[in-house]
């Protein structure tokens, strides 16, 4: 084992931090399925409202599940963070359908 | 002593006296601006407050809208709907004078005339999405936006004063 790897704090892993790093991860994906944003793979614009909606349906539970373990701030840029998604697929979805 | 000596002795005034009245006057315009200054933040920190209480119904109310879009007007949504548009229309009251006063219509649908009125107009969820003339997303963003430039400018107007 390397110097570094023996330095580094050994703590539990934490499952709100790791929910934390899901719903950025998922939020991201969101936008890149509305084709708001390019895939973060590919660099290019692959819109999918199927899979956004999934994405979106995500973001909303994981911000209901770590709403107990933020502060108000962090809990008021979240829930803004999931009506910004959601008013964004809606007109996604029309412009879909028209 | 000539006429002219006699009227300036006679509508002399003592220099503390006049020391005094410029100071009085200094003190109480002074003290005006004061009280003014005080009651303009009081104000203002009262206009961010109102702000504040019905941008979180304001919230909640989208929110269900948006979700009443994907999944019809369920139960909760409707009982969400209900109780925010209550709590928003009550707040808008008072907060409705300065936030119009910030919404953009300019490029946008002639059909809209006050999108804060039209937003809340449904009384219940099933109306809102029956009545729907594909105009409320754009209803959305104008006033999403406006409550965003209200905001600033009391911001603004905060940092001025402080």
């Amino acid at each position: 084992m390397s110097e570094q790897e023996t330095q580094l704090p050994k703590e539990p892993i934490s499952v709100y931090a790791m929910m934390s790093m899901m719903l950025e991860q998922m939020t991201e994906l969101s936008w890149s399925k509305m084709g708001l944003r390019p895939d973060p793979i590919t660099g290019e614009m692959a819109p999918d409202l199927g899979e956004a909606k999934a994405a979106i349906d995500l973001v909303s539970h994981l911000a209901t599940a770590l709403d107990g373990q933020l502060d108000e701030e962090d809990r008021k840029k979240i829930h803004s963070i999931v009506r910004d998604l959601k008013i964004n697929y809606v007109v996604k979805s029309k412009e879909a359908h028209s | 002593m000539s006429i002219r000596h006699r009227r300036i002795s006679a509508i002399s005034i003592s220099p503390s006296l006049v020391a005094r009245t410029i100071g009085n006057r200094v003190k109480s315009v002074t003290k005006a601006r004061t009280t003014a200054k005080v009651t303009t933040a009081e104000s203002i920190t009262a206009r961010r407050e109102e702000l504040v209480a019905f941008y979180e119904c304001y919230e909640n109310f989208v929110e269900c809208v948006c979700d009443a879009a994907q999944y019809g007007p369920l139960t909760r949504l409707e009982d969400s709907y209900t109780r925010n548009r209550s709590a928003a229309l009550d707040k808008l009251n008072a907060l409705g004078q300065w936030a119009r006063a910030f919404v953009r219509l300019e490029g946008k649908s002639e059909e809209i005339i006050d999108p804060f009125s039209e937003l809340f107009a449904p009384e219940n969820l099933a109306d809102f999405l029956h009545s729907d003339d594909g105009l409320s997303i754009e209803r959305i963003t104008l006033t999403r936006e406006a409550l965003n430039l209200y905001g600033e400018h009391l911001r603004q107007l905060a940092a001025r004063i402080s």
